[in-house]
C-alpha cells in the first residue's frame, strides 16, 4: 500500500516515511492476527447441536497482559516519534545558507514574497530609504536544491494549508497568525503546492508551483528578477494594496 | 394500591388514547424510540444521496448528473442541441433571472455540480449523518427504547422530557433542512465549520444557510440534553430490583456513558456555536483576528466537543456488539468488568485528546506531542474491548443470524478503523496524511464500518420486540454481503489515496497533476458507492415489509436473557404487567445450573438465592 | 386618499353595520322586524357619503414637497427620447507627470486564461492614451510635459440634484436596462462601470473557467459569487450609493473591477482618449467628482442653464 506514497525527495520526509513503514507494519500484523482469529473461531466453533460453548467469564491474567502490551507498544510508538516531531516543527535549522520565503495564503492562491539580495523583508525604513528589493509573485515559489528553505506562513482571509507532498510539509497558514515551516529538498524539480483545508469555493484549484533549481538555474533565476548592475529593475513590484 | 391494580388501571387510561397521544405527542419511551428512528432513516436516505453527488463529482467531475444533466454538447460547448427538449428545458431555466431560477438552475446549472454547491454537499453530508442519523438511531431510538425495557421499569423517569427531546430534534431536523432553500446555499464550511471562513459570510458567499446550521445544532444539543438527563436519572434511579450497576447489559451501561459525555460535551459546542454567530449576525470578533480575535479558538472548542462527541457516536455500537455477542455465541461476555471499564476509560480519555485533529493547525507543537501521547493511549481501551469480543467467539457455538453477521462485521471494520487511527496519532506521519482521504477513510472505517453496522445489528435484533415481526431474513442478507463487500469496496482504496496525497474537499482531483494517477481509483470508489448506496434500499424495503408482512415473532425469538424479552408484544405503556426481578447477569449463557444453553436475568431457580444478593 | 376621506369612509362602514345589526338584533329580541327600518338608514348614510363624500379614484397625484432648487419639474427628465433636458457636462480626464510603466500581468496559472489573452497582457490600473502613434505598452519612462488622456475615471454627479428628481429617477430604475458585467478572456469587462441604486447588475461568465465575483462593498451588502464553466448568468442589486466598490476574482488576482453606485443616471467612464459626457442635464449646479483607482479623486462645481453644455476637465497628476 505504501508504494503509492509519492516519491520522497525531502530530508525529513524519509524519516517520516520510516515511521510510516514501521506503523504500517505493526499495524498490518495485529489486523491479520485479530482477522485472522476471527475467522479461525467462527470456522471452529460455528454451531453444532448438541454442543455446550464454554461457560467462562473471562480471564484476569489474560486481561493484564493484553493490556500491558498495548499501553506499552502504543506509549512507544508515542515517545520515538518525539524527537523528529520535535526537529520538523518545533525548531528550524539555521544553517548558512537557507533561503527564507514569505507565503501568504489567500483566497485562491499563495502569495510568494522573496526578500531579496538584502536578505531582509523590506520594512517602512527601506521604503524611505528606496532600498525596496523585495520581489512578490503569486503561486511560483523558487528555491534552491540542497538548501534548508524557511517558510514564514501567513494568511490574509481563512486558513489554508502549505503542504508539498513530494516534501512531506504540511503546515497550517492562519489568518492573525506567523507561523514558520522548513523543508530541505535534495532533487531538482517541479512541484506542486496545493492548498491542503478547505478555504472557499476555489478551495479545489488552488495551487502553487515549487521550482526546485539546481545552483546554476537558481543563480540565473535571481539574475533574471534582481539584475545586478541595474539602477531600475523594471519588474520590481511592491507588495500589492488590499 | 397493589401493582397489579395500577398497571390495570394505567392500560385501562391508555386504551383511550387518541391517535395524537398514542404516535404523535406520545411520552411513551417505546413510541418515542420508534420516532427517533423514522427520523433517523428518512434523514439517512438525504445524507446517503448527498454522499453519491459527493462520488460522482469525484468520478466524473464536472460531467453532468445523469438523468438531470443536459447534453454533453451544452454542457461542453455552451450551445443547447435544439433536438433535445431536456436541454431547452435548461436553456429556459437557465436564462432566468438569478433570483427567479428554480433551486436546479442555482445548484446544479445544466445537471452539473456546481463548487459551492460541492461544498455545500459535504458538509451537509456529514452533518446529517453524524448529528440527524447516527446519534437519532443510537442514542435516541434504542437509548429511548431499550433502557426502560433492559433495567425493568416502567418508563423512563420523566416521560413528558422525553416527549419534548424527540419534537426538538424534529424542529432541529427542519431547521437543518431550510438551509438547503435559503439565497446564497446551505453551509459550506465543512461540518467542522472552521473560522474564518465559516464566520464571516463574504469568504463563502453563503449567508443564512450557515446560520440554519449554527441554529439547528443549537436545538439539537437541548434535545440530547433532555435525552441525557432522562437516560441518566433513569438508570440510577430505577433499575429493577436486583439489576445492579454490574448485572446490567452492555449496551445500557454504553448508552449511560454516552449520556454522561453528551451532557457535558453538547454545552460547549453550544457556546461555539453562539459565539459563531455572533460573529456573523451581531458583528463580534471571537474569531476575527482584525478585531482581536483568535482563529484556533474555534478549533479548540469545536474539538474539545468534537472529540467526545466521536466517542458518543461509537460507544453504543459498542454497546450492541457485546450485546449481541454472547447471545448469538451462546457464552458469556468476556471479561464483563473490563469491558465496563475500557468504556469509561474511552469516555475520561476523549476528553484529553481533542488536540489530535489540530496538530497541524499552528498550534503549539509542544501540545503535539502530548496529545500525541493521550491519543496513543486511547487505543487501548479500545484494544481491551477487540480482545474481549473475541474471546466471547472463542469457545462459543455460533450461529451467524443476521444481527450477528452486523456485529462480526462492525468488530472487524472498527478494528480496520482503529487502526488506521494510529498512523494519525503519530505526528510525524499526520504531517503527510493530515486533511488528505486517509482521514476520510479512517471517518468512514469507524463511522460506517462501526455505527452503521452498528446499527444495522440493532435494528435487526430488536425488530421483533419493537414490531413484533422477524424481518426477512434472506433479503437481510443480501443486504449484509452486498453491503460489506461494497463497503470495503468503497473506504478500503481510499487510505491508499490518502497515502498519495489526495487531499480532502476538493471538487476536481484532475486540477493537480500528482493525483492524475488516481483518477481510476476515484472512480472505482464511487462506482462501488453508488452499488453500497442503493443496496441500502433493499434494508428500507425489508423494514418497510417487514412491519406490515412480516413472520409473526415469539416472544423471544434469539433465546436471549435480558429483560426486554420477557416484555410481550405489543408491549403495553408500563412495559410490564409487574416489575420483574433479577437475578444474575444479563450473559448466563450455557449456564452449567440449567440444561438449555440460556438462563434468563429474570429466571429463579430453586438453588437462587434472593435477588438483591449473589454475584452476577 | 386625503385623511377627511378616510374618515368618512369609516364612519360610513360602521355606522350603517350597526344600524344594520341593531336592526337584525332588535329584531330578534322583539320578534319584530326592523330589518326595514335600518336598511333604509344604511342607505341614506351610504347615498349621501358617496354623492357628497371623498372620490375614492383619485389620479391626480399631488407633489409631496415643493422642490427647494431653482427647477420646477413637471414632466420626467432624462428620457433621451424626450430631450426635455439639453445641459450637458463633458470634458477630458487627464494624466500629468511621469507615466508610470505599465504593469504586466502574468496568466499562465490557468491554461484557459493564458490562452485567450495575447502575450503579454497588461495590468488595467493605468491606462493612458499616448496619442495616435502610441503602441499598447507606452513609453516606459516617458517624462512627459503635456497631458495624457486617462481612461477608466469615473466620473459622475455627486450633488445636485433635488430630492423630488432623485425619487423620480428611483421610480424609473425598474425601467431600466440591466448594466452588464462579463468576465472574459480573464478579465471582467468593462473595468469601471457605473451602476444606478436598485438597477439590476447582470453578471455573465463568458470563459471556460471558473472564475468568482468578490464585491468588497462596505455600505452594501458584500457579496462573493462562484461562477464556473456552466454558472454563466448571475444578478445582483445595490441598495445605497456607494462610490467605489472593488470586485475582484480571487481565483485569478488580476483581474478587479470597480462599481460606482449612484442613485441617478448621470455619470459615466471616461474612454481609452480619455473623454466623458454627462448628457440631458436639468439647469442647475452641480458637484462633479471623477475618481481613478491610482490616482484618487478630484471634484468641481459647474453650473448650467438650461441646453446649455460646458466643458469639466479633469487633471490627475502622481500623488
Amino acid at each position: 500500500m505504501l508504494d503509492w506514497l509519492p516519491p520522497n525527495v525531502s530530508t525529513y520526509g524519509g524519516e517520516i516515511d520510516y515511521f510510516f513503514y514501521v506503523i504500517y507494519y505493526i499495524t498490518a500484523a495485529v489486523f491479520f492476527l485479530v482477522a485472522g482469529a476471527m475467522i479461525f473461531f467462527m470456522i471452529k466453533y460455528r454451531f453444532k447441536e448438541g454442543r455446550r460453548a464454554i461457560y467462562t467469564h473471562g480471564n484476569t491474567t489474560l486481561e493484564i497482559v493484553w493490556t500491558t502490551a498495548t499501553f506499552a507498544a502504543m506509549l512507544i510508538l508515542a515517545v520515538v516519534s518525539k524527537p523528529l516531531w520535535g526537529r520538523i516543527k518545533q525548531q528550524t535549522p539555521m544553517t548558512q545558507n537557507m533561503a527564507t520565503v514569505q507565503v501568504t495564503g489567500k483566497q485562491f492562491n499563495w502569495e510568494v514574497l522573496y526578500p531579496g539580495p538584502d536578505g531582509e523583508f523590506d520594512t517602512a525604513a527601506d521604503s524611505a530609504a528606496g532600498t525596496l528589493d523585495d520581489y512578490q509573485v503569486d503561486n511560483d515559489m523558487h528555491v534552491p536544491v540542497n538548501t534548508v528553505v524557511r517558510v514564514i506562513l501567513k494568511s490574509k482571509d481563512v486558513i489554508h494549508s502549505f503542504f508539498v507532498p513530494q516534501a512531506r510539509v504540511k503546515q497550517d497558514a492562519v489568518p492573525g497568525h506567523t507561523i514558520s515551516a522548513w523543508f530541505e529538498i535534495t532533487q531538482p524539480g517541479k512541484y506542486e503546492i496545493p492548498c491542503a483545508e478547505l478555504c472557499g469555493f476555489g478551495h479545489s484549484g488552488m495551487l502553487g508551483h515549487l521550482y526546485v533549481d539546481t545552483p546554476e538555474e537558481y543563480e540565473a533565476w535571481k539574475n533574471e528578477k534582481w539584475p545586478p548592475a541595474a539602477a531600475d529593475s523594471a519588474n520590481v513590484q511592491t507588495p500589492e494594496q488590499e | 394500591m397493589s401493582e397489579a391494580t395500577a398497571t390495570q388501571k394505567h392500560e385501562a387510561h391508555a386504551h383511550h388514547e387518541s391517535f395524537i397521544r398514542k404516535y404523535i405527542f406520545s411520552t411513551d419511551h417505546k413510541m418515542i424510540g420508534k420516532q427517533f428512528l423514522l427520523l433517523g432513516l428518512l434523514m439517512l436516505l438525504l445524507g446517503g444521496g448527498l454522499a453519491l453527488l459527493i462520488r460522482w463529482q469525484l468520478a466524473y467531475p464536472e460531467k453532468p448528473l445523469p438523468l438531470l444533466g443536459a447534453s454533453k454538447q451544452f454542457v461542453e460547448t455552451g450551445d443547447p442541441d435544439t433536438t433535445s427538449s431536456w436541454d431547452m428545458t435548461w436553456m429556459e431555466w437557465l436564462s432566468k433571472d438569478e433570483k427567479e431560477q428554480n433551486w436546479l438552475a442555482k445548484n446544479v446549472p445544466q445537471g452539473v455540480i456546481t463548487p459551492a454547491f460541492y461544498n455545500a454537499v459535504f458538509t451537509m453530508h456529514a452533518t446529517i449523518m453524524i448529528f440527524f442519523v447516527v446519534m437519532p438511531i443510537l442514542v435516541g431510538c434504542f437509548g429511548n427504547f431499550l433502557i426502560p425495557l433492559m433495567i425493568g421499569t416502567r418508563d423512563m423517569a420523566f416521560p413528558t422530557l422525553n416527549m419534548m427531546s424527540f419534537w426538538a430534534a424534529f424542529i432541529a431536523g427542519i431547521l437543518m433542512l431550510i438551509g438547503f432553500f435559503v439565497p446564497g446555499g446551505h453551509a459550506a464550511a465543512g461540518w467542522t465549520s472552521y473560522a474564518p471562513l465559516s464566520a464571516d459570510p463574504q469568504w463563502t458567499g453563503v449567508d443564512w444557510g450557515q446560520n440554519w446550521w449554527c441554529l439547528s445544532l443549537i436545538v439539537l444539543g437541548i434535545s440530547s440534553l433532555m435525552g441525557s438527563i432522562n437516560y441518566i436519572t433513569t438508570i440510577i434511579n430505577m433499575r429493577a430490583p436486583g439489576m445492579t450497576l454490574f448485572r446490567m447489559p452492555l449496551v445500557i451501561w454504553s448508552l449511560f456513558i454516552v449520556a454522561i459525555l453528551l451532557l457535558l460535551a453538547l454545552p460547549v459546542l453550544t457556546a461555539a456555536l453562539a459565539m459563531l454567530l455572533f460573529d456573523r449576525m451581531a458583528g463580534t470578533n471571537f474569531f476575527n483576528p482584525a478585531g482581536g480575535g483568535e482563529v484556533l479558538l474555534w478549533q479548540h472548542l469545536f474539538w474539545f466537543f468534537g472529540h467526545p462527541e466521536v466517542y458518543i457516536l461509537i460507544l453504543p455500537g459498542m454497546g450492541i456488539a457485546s450485546e449481541i455477542l454472547p447471545v448469538f455465541s451462546r457464552k458469556p461476555i468476556f471479561g464483563y468488568k473490563a469491558m465496563v471499564w475500557a468504556m469509561v476509560a474511552i469516555a475520561f480519555l476523549g476528553w484529553i485528546v481533542w488536540g489530535h485533529h489540530m496538530f497541524q493547525s499552528g498550534m503549539n507543537p509542544t501540545l503535539g506531542f502530548t496529545f500525541m501521547i493521550s491519543t496513543m493511549i486511547i487505543a487501548v481501551p479500545s484494544a481491551i474491548k477487540t480482545f474481549n469480543w473475541l474471546g466471547t467467539l472463542w469457545g462459543g457455538n455460533l450461529r451467524f443470524t443476521v444481527p450477528m453477521l452486523h456485529v462480526l462485521a462492525f468488530v472487524s471494520m472498527f478494528v480496520i478503523g482503529g487502526l488506521s487511527g494510529i498512523y494519525m496519532a503519530s505526528t510525524p506521519v499526520d504531517m503527510f496524511i493530515h486533511d488528505t482521504y486517509f482521514i476520510v477513510a479512517h471517518i468512514h472505517y469507524v463511522v460506517f464500518g462501526g455505527s452503521i453496522f452498528g446499527i444495522f445489528a440493532a435494528i435487526t435484533y430488536w425488530f421483533p420486540k419493537m414490531f413484533g415481526r422477524m424481518m426477512n431474513e434472506t433479503l437481510n442478507k443480501i443486504h449484509f454481503w452486498l453491503t460489506f463487500i461494497a463497503f470495503n469496496c468503497t473506504f478500503f482504496p481510499m487510505h491508499i489515496l490518502g497515502v498519495g496525497g489526495h487531499m480532502r474537499r476538493i471538487y476536481n482531483p484532475m486540477q493537480y497533476e500528482f493525483l492524475k494517477d488516481f483518477q481510476g481509483m476515484n472512480e472505482f470508489i464511487s462506482i462501488s458507492a453508488f452499488v453500497l448506496g442503493f443496496t441500502q434500499l433493499l434494508f428500507l424495503i425489508n423494514v418497510l415489509y417487514s412491519l406490515k408482512r412480516g413472520k409473526q415473532a415469539a416472544d423471544n425469538p434469539w433465546q436471549a436473557n435480558t429483560l426486554e424479552w420477557t416484555a410481550i408484544y405489543p408491549i403495553p405503556h408500563g412495559n410490564f404487567a409487574a416489575l420483574p426481578a433479577v437475578y444474575r447477569g444479563p450473559y448466563e449463557y450455557s449456564a452449567p445450573e440449567v440444561e438449555e444453553d440460556w438462563l434468563p436475568q429474570t429466571k429463579k431457580l430453586a438453588t437462587t438465592a434472593a435477588h438483591g444478593s449473589g454475584h452476577h | 386618499m386625503t385623511r377627511l376621506c378616510v374618515l368618512q369612509k369609516f364612519t360610513t362602514a360602521v355606522l350603517s353595520r350597526a344600524l344594520f345589526l341593531r336592526g337584525c338584533v332588535t329584531s330578534r329580541f322583539l320578534d319584530i322586524h326592523y330589518k326595514g327600518d335600518s336598511g333604509f338608514w344604511f342607505i341614506l348614510i351610504s347615498a349621501s357619503c358617496l354623492l357628497f363624500g371623498c372620490n375614492s379614484n383619485e389620479q391626480t397625484d399631488r407633489p409631496e414637497a415643493t422642490p427647494p432648487t431653482v427647477n420646477q419639474l413637471s414632466t420626467p427628465p432624462a428620457d433621451s427620447a424626450e430631450k426635455k433636458f439639453a445641459g450637458q457636462i463633458a470634458g477630458r480626464a487627464f494624466f500629468q507627470g511621469h507615466a508610470p510603466a505599465r504593469k504586466v500581468i502574468h496568466m499562465n496559472q490557468d491554461a484557459a486564461c493564458a490562452a485567450a489573452e495575447g502575450n503579454p497582457a497588461y495590468s488595467e490600473e493605468v491606462v493612458l492614451d499616448f496619442g495616435p502613434d502610441s503602441s499598447p505598452t507606452g513609453v516606459a519612462s516617458q517624462i512627459s510635459a503635456g497631458k495624457l488622456g486617462l481612461a477608466n475615471v469615473f466620473v459622475y454627479v455627486k450633488a445636485g440634484f433635488p430630492d423630488s428628481l432623485l425619487s423620480f429617477f428611483k421610480r424609473k430604475v425598474g425601467t431600466m436596462a440591466p448594466v452588464i458585467l462579463d468576465q472574459r478572456h480573464c478579465r471582467y469587462a468593462p473595468h469601471v462601470f457605473g451602476i444606478q441604486v436598485g438597477q439590476t447588475l447582470k453578471i455573465l461568465n463568458s470563459d471556460p473557467t471558473f472564475h468568482n465575483v468578490h464585491a468588497s462593498a462596505q455600505k452594501n451588502k458584500a457579496f462573493n459569487l462562484g461562477m464556473s464553466k456552466v454558472e454563466k448568468v448571475k444578478t445582483r442589486r445595490f441598495d445605497r450609493a456607494e462610490v467605489m466598490i472593488p470586485i475582484h476574482c480571487n481565483v485569478h488576482p488580476w483581474m478587479s473591477a470597480y462599481a460606482g453606485v449612484v442613485d441617478h443616471p448621470f455619470y459615466a467612464v471616461t474612454d481609452t482618449t480619455g473623454r466623458y459626457a454627462l448628457k440631458a442635464l436639468p439647469a442647475g449646479e452641480y458637484v462633479i467628482e471623477a475618481w481613478h483607482e491610482v490616482f484618487g479623486t478630484l471634484v468641481q462645481t459647474v453650473k448650467i442653464t438650461e441646453a446649455e453644455t460646458k466643458t469639466l476637465d479633469f487633471i490627475f497628476t502622481r500623488r
